[in-house]
């Protein structure tokens, strides 16, 4: 990977478009093309008159081949401009298809040396062509959109409920968790990792904690517009509930079943979203509760302080 | 070793579509698809948890004959109806993508 | 197995000795990128293997209280990584080789393959 456009570090905010903008919103919908019984002549006036270095030759909806410069530099050395393209194409054709993301296309541009690819949908029928320089303006465009949001996002968020706080409570802390914010995700857990183990409760028990914890806060930084962490240490319990402003889970059911993802190329290529957050969370504690509507999520979990014969599954 | 080879290590095939039993040449590990569209050698086994369809697109781009879905993860219908589409043998198993590389390995030395 | 066996064993480079860097008895390795994966197994004593460079590598082989780290495909840690393995005094290791090669390697070391 010496060549690519954009790198694993890159800003949240850069990767995410990366990753979610479908090859769909960035191509050319409307390409110039000719078909196979066209002359090269028509493909090199067409090349001329729209400052083109390539073209789609397409067959009905079928794509056929790709006619490049180099193609015409061919049939001006060795053949006659009144050839019919098919005689020129190239029949092996690297293609994009539409719903992918853009990452695919960076990715495509870095180990082709081709200029451009043709884009098709299920039916393998082109509907698009897609240039490095279309791929900028989308991105850029999206980069833009996302840092809007993210400048809104960023506001505090209210108080919690005072009725969430338990009069036995022993330790309390609420963290204010961000959206998109994974350099500092998993440091809520660290602190709470760090509080547990200072008042020397059982590794194993440290353990799960972590994990329900570290899936909570990634769950607010990957899925949710940004929430709030309540960790209480209690006599006999450790209770945890995030709160988040949506934008909800569409099927809650589905979100607790193993495997299960909705999250985006993106979230994938940072090492989540395999769809074992929830269910991750839910093994580890003794209570599990969960609630969402379009207005946000609330999860709240228990995991018991006595002996391991509690632990649940 | 070949692609039917791997039903004899006890991998269940998700694709039931009849295909050329290719020659897999090498193996391939991991799960992010950027970093198996620029690494993974052709004529190869991708050992993975990805099961999404994406994994076929890149398979297909990389030249990868089969896949191997660890850790028992759920398949996807979209998937396994790409995989048959673009000709890419689909497999599943409930080992960890460490014994499956170590056992995958063993029977490619023959 | 050992550090000193793997880094005998396998050409690699060490970024971080973490503290148990001599006395640390690996028995387990979680080989893959996707790191809830990885919080679902509870075996002790493992080594995580992956193409990941990010933070949340080093936090989760903490939960998981993971021995260490071995990056694949000749990958760098991003700064902020190799810091945070730093003040969690855990190894880090970068190879050369891909997952599905060391895979191959640590599993001879552990005996689970010739």
């Amino acid at each position: 990977m010496n060549n690519l456009l954009f790198v694993n570090d890159s800003h949240e905010v850069i990767l995410e478009s990366i990753y979610t903008v479908r090859v769909k919103e960035a191509m050319n919908p409307n390409p110039m093309r000719v078909a196979p019984d066209d002359t090269m002549r028509t493909a090199k006036n067409i090349m001329k008159e729209n400052g083109l270095t390539g073209l789609p030759v397409v067959d009905g909806n079928r794509l056929a081949g790709i006619l490049s410069l180099y193609d015409i530099m061919a049939c001006y050395d060795n053949g006659n401009l009144d050839d019919q393209v098919n005689k020129y194409m190239s029949r092996d054709v690297i293609l994009l298809e539409e719903d992918m993301p853009i990452s695919f296309a960076i990715n495509y541009f870095n180990k082709f040396k081709f200029r451009r690819f043709p884009v098709i949908n299920k039916n393998k029928e082109l509907t698009g062509m897609i240039t490095a320089r279309d791929l900028t303006a989308a991105m850029l465009n999206n980069i833009n959109k996302q840092l809007q949001k993210y400048d809104k996002l960023n506001m505090r968020l209210s108080d919690p409920d005072p009725s969430d706080i338990r009069p036995d409570t022993v330790i309390y802390r609420q963290f204010i968790v961000h959206k998109y914010d994974f350099e500092n995700a998993g440091k809520v857990t660290s602190e709470i990792k760090k509080i547990l183990k200072e008042r020397g409760i059982k590794q194993s028990i440290i353990r799960r904690v972590s994990i329900a914890a570290y899936e909570l806060e990634i769950n607010l930084v990957v899925h949710s517009d940004g929430g709030v962490l309540i960790f209480q240490l209690l006599p006999d319990a450790i209770m945890i509930k995030t709160q988040d402003k949506g934008p909800g889970i569409p099927d809650l059911e589905k979100a607790l079943t193993d495997g299960f993802s909705t999250a985006s190329e993106w979230i994938r290529s940072q090492g989540f979203g395999a769809g074992m957050g929830l269910p991750n969370v839910k093994r580890v504690s003794n209570d599990f509760q969960i609630a969402s509507d379009v207005t946000g999520t609330e999860v709240k979990i228990k995991i018991n302080l006595g002996n391991e014969e509690d632990e649940s599954k | 070793m070949k692609v039917s080879d791997l039903e004899a290590l006890g991998y269940t095939r998700e694709t039931k579509k009849e295909m050329e039993d290719f020659e897999i040449k090498a193996g391939y590990t991991g799960d992010l698809l950027s970093d198996v569209m620029a690494n993974a050698p052709s004529d190869s086994i991708l050992i993975t948890i990805q099961a999404h369809k994406n994994t076929i697109a890149v398979a297909t781009l990389a030249g990868i004959r089969a896949i191997l879905v660890c850790n028992k993860r759920a398949i996807p219908s979209d998937m396994i109806e790409a995989a048959n589409d673009n000709d890419v043998a689909l497999f599943k198993t409930a080992e960890t993508q460490f014994e499956a590389s170590a056992k995958v390995a063993e029977k490619m030395k023959g | 197995m050992t550090f000193k066996e793997i880094v005998e064993h396998i050409s690699c480079e060490i970024i971080n000795k973490g503290n148990d860097f001599d006395t640390a008895v690996i028995e387990n390795v979680s080989a893959g990128d996707m790191m809830s994966e990885v919080l679902v197994g509870d075996e002790d004593n493992r080594i995580l293997v992956t193409a990941l460079t990010t933070d949340q590598v080093v936090r989760t082989a903490d939960i998981v209280e993971a021995r260490g780290v071995i990056l694949i495909n000749g990958k760098r840690p991003q700064t902020s990584m190799k810091t945070l393995a730093e003040e969690s005094g855990l190894t880090l290791i970068s190879t050369k080789n891909n997952m599905f090669t060391t895979c191959i390697e640590l599993g001879k070391l552990l005996g689970k393959c010739e």
